[in-house]
């Protein structure tokens, strides 16, 4: 029986512990926490040297039919030349429903996300970030298609706004064992002056996912390929739910992830990664590169 | 004198009565009928003269649930079968039928809760077993799901069904002895069986 199919790990809603007993009653509410870390160096960059970042996230389900989120984490971006790193903190709030029309069989969720980011720049540009993004989405009634419209409108300071649309579609194959997204990111309404000379940017994401069958828990339960292509500045990303608030000119970035099954409750997925970026103020092309690692657990 | 409207009127009220009960004894059957050769919409219309607050209003919603279902109008038929659980919160029937719309729908969570409210009632019914076990395997809870199979196994000895569920589980969870116990009880009540062949051969 292979792995069916499931989305982005954040479209995973966490299996629920049942009681042992066939007479007592599963819990209606069923919650997910997850720790992540990530550690990152840069290259080639004149200004910035390693990034840190830390989060926690906790989740909430009722049955089938939606959830909440919250996601609090911590980003440290250091500098060269002994100058001030970059502090923030970023607050998610995030909100479901899931419906499922008769018309068209499946599962059509509405989502919400709110935002909300400070730091200690010293210009305010980044600081006080405000983001708004919903999202609808529907899975088909096989798990085999999936489609979905996401819209981010982030409010900066000192004159600069960033509406954002992401059309998706993602879609399975191999009886569930592979499936594969495709992700626009279409960035509208920049300020050049704040955004690389740019009023808008495109750019679009590929991922591919791999369920392997193993029950053993040494043996990754999935391995996902990466690949970002075209450009954007100011990303809202609508899978990991993180802002892009301080990051120059995105130019592309591979990825590679593997997730673990620990036990029943208990999941890890390690990524790796590099972005590749461009200063355009100071004709600077460098890369980044991570290492990110997510604990979490189910109950 | 004053006898003989009295009398009419009770005469009349018979008459009108049992023409009414003769006309909603045409409707069940008519829909009856019609559900028999497939036309699940005109059965559902073939009730709707059925009073909703008479002796059979509880019949009603619980046909048109189940109607509904055939249909694959999923959200209609789960209100009519909570509707059903208001009106009778100890109708076996109406928490078995509520699970299938669940089940069409992919709601597992609300499926397998569903599952255990109709065992509270009727402990170790077939049905409730089997859609739980139903529930818990699209979750992936196999641990749970071996122990309701098991719990099925032992109410009902001769289903073959029972038997490729726990041996499903047992499967999963790596008890392979277990599993090839159950594939092989399969095989004596379903010779043949396609999954407990395959699974016995490759082991």
């Amino acid at each position: 029986m292979k792995n069916k199919l499931t989305l982005s790990r954040i479209m995973l809603l966490g299996i629920g512990i049942t009681s042992m007993s066939h007479q007592a009653h599963a819990a209606p509410w069923y919650f997910n926490a997850a720790a992540d870390v990530t550690e990152g160096s840069y290259k080639d960059s004149i200004l910035r040297d390693k990034l840190s970042e830390s989060g926690i996230t906790i989740s909430g389900d009722y049955l089938d039919q939606g959830g909440v989120t919250t996601k609090y984490s911590k980003t440290r971006v250091s500098m060269k030349n002994s100058a001030t790193a970059t502090d923030q903190k970023t607050l998610l709030l995030s909100g479901r429903l899931h419906f499922r029309p008769d018309a068209f069989p499946g599962r059509l969720t509405v989502r919400l996300d709110g935002y909300r980011i400070t730091n200690n720049d010293v210009t305010a540009d980044t600081d006080r970030v405000a983001v708004v993004a919903p999202q609808v989405g529907w899975l088909s009634k096989g798990e085999n298609l999936y489609v979905d419209l996401g819209y981010a409108s982030s409010r900066y300071q000192n004159q600069l706004s960033v509406r954002q649309y992401t059309p998706t579609i993602g879609f399975g194959f191999n009886t569930g064992a592979d499936w594969i997204q495709l992700r626009s990111y279409q960035i509208r309404g920049l300020n050049p002056d704040r955004a690389a000379g740019k009023s808008s940017t495109s750019g679009l994401d590929m991922k591919w996912t791999h369920f392997f069958t193993s029950q053993s828990a040494l043996v990754p339960t999935s391995l996902t390929l990466g690949v970002a292509t075209g450009e954007r500045i100011y990303a809202v990303d609508m899978d990991a739910q993180s802002i892009a608030n301080l990051a120059d000119l995105n130019k592309g970035a591979a990825t590679l992830g593997l997730g673990w099954n620990i036990t029943k409750s208990a999941k890890l997925f390690v990524l790796a990664g590099q972005s590749r970026f461009r200063n355009v103020a100071l004709s600077n092309d460098y890369k980044l590169n991570v290492g990110y690692a997510s604990l979490s657990l189910d109950w | 004198m004053k006898l003989y409207p009295l009398l009419a009127a009770v005469f009349a009220a018979l008459i009108l009565s049992a023409t009414s009960v003769l006309a909603d004894e045409a409707a069940w059957q008519s829909s009856y009928q019609l559900e028999a050769a497939g036309k699940y919409n005109e059965a559902i219309a073939a009730i709707d003269q059925v009073p909703v607050n008479g002796a059979d209003a509880e019949l009603k919603v619980l046909r048109r649930g189940w109607l509904y279902y055939l249909l694959g109008n999923f959200n209609e038929s789960i209100r009519e079968y909570r509707l059903a659980i208001e009106r009778n919160n100890k109708s076996i029937d109406a928490r078995l039928g509520v699970i299938l719309p669940l089940l069409g729908q992919k709601r597992w969570r609300e499926a397998e809760q569903s599952a255990r409210d109709a065992l509270d009632l009727a402990p170790n019914n077939y049905y409730a077993l089997l859609r739980l076990t139903i529930a818990l395997e699209a979750q992936r809870d196999w641990a749970s799901m071996a122990k309701t199979a098991a719990t099925m196994a032992a109410g009902y000895p001769t289903d073959a069904t029972a038997y490729v569920y726990l041996a499903r589980a047992n499967a999963w969870i790596n008890k392979r002895d277990d599993a090839v116990t159950a594939y092989t009880a399969v095989l004596s009540r379903i010779p043949g069986h396609l999954e407990a062949k395959a699974y016995l051969e490759r082991r």
